[in-house]
């Protein structure tokens, strides 16, 4: 493996606040897989910390096509005028059956290229799901909803 | 911790800018309603632990799931994504 990170398209990314479950970790190798909708995240201090992400446009052209962050949010990522943070989710393989296979919808990873910085946001609004399965049509939720009107339930 | 109690429609106010509203009571559910600056996150405290338990199980899945097991899953997304182009 230890070539792979040599690979010119590995870039390092820093999770300034690691990812739930995974805080200590904040250097990760990111790898994309050229031509395909995948991509790689791999704790720099230990590589049995891995995760396999997709490009979650592919399914779903709409997801997250504006992304509110806050101005914590915003400074952790470094974002300036004509950043675009590029947004990636986590698959949950399943090995048993891979046709139950699920995304994270619900926690996607920002990943602003141009300063290195990344982060999982948890978005606020009710109705993507944590597991939603990939091979099953989504269920989004209302087009034109609040992120108030979504938190009520 | 500080405990309040509140009745329906009975407010709490949180710094300036906060604003918690008791909006009905039933049985042993509570609504809130919550006004706060769009730069506050609120969350249910469920679910920061439910990403959590799901970043774990994605990366011993990721670190299990062999290159073979990798390949398959993508060449069946892939006839997927095709059959939608």
């Amino acid at each position: 493996m230890a070539e792979t990170k040599e690979n010119k398209q590995t870039r390092v990314i820093v999770f300034p606040r690691g990812l739930p479950g995974f805080e200590e970790e904040k250097e990760f190798f990111f790898r994309e897989e050229e031509g395909t909708p995948f991509a790689h995240l791999e704790a720099a201090q230990n590589e049995e910390i891995g995760f396999v992400l997709l490009r979650p446009q592919l399914f779903l052209p709409d997801y997250l096509r504006q992304v509110n962050l806050n101005p914590e949010e915003i400074e952790l990522l470094e974002i300036k005028e004509g950043d675009e943070p590029d947004v990636w989710a986590i698959m949950t393989l399943s090995l048993s059956d891979l046709s139950k296979s699920t995304v994270n919808l619900r926690a996607p990873l920002l990943i602003n290229f141009r300063a290195s910085k990344g982060l999982q946001l948890i978005l606020s609004e009710e109705g993507y799901p944590a597991r939603q399965p990939l091979f099953a049509e989504p269920v989004l939720p209302a087009e034109t909803g609040s992120p108030k009107e979504g938190a009520v339930g | 911790m500080l405990v309040l109690a509140r009745k329906v429609n009975e407010k709490i106010l949180i710094g300036d800018k906060i604003e918690i509203t008791v909006v009905a009571v039933s049985g042993e559910n509570v609504r809130l309603g919550i006004k706060a600056p769009p730069d506050v996150k609120i969350l249910r405290s469920e679910v920061y632990e439910e990403v959590r338990k799901q970043n774990l199980e994605a990366a011993s899945a990721a670190k299990l799931g062999d290159e073979e097991v990798a390949l398959k899953l993508k060449q069946m997304l892939n006839s997927k994504v095709k059959k939608k182009e």
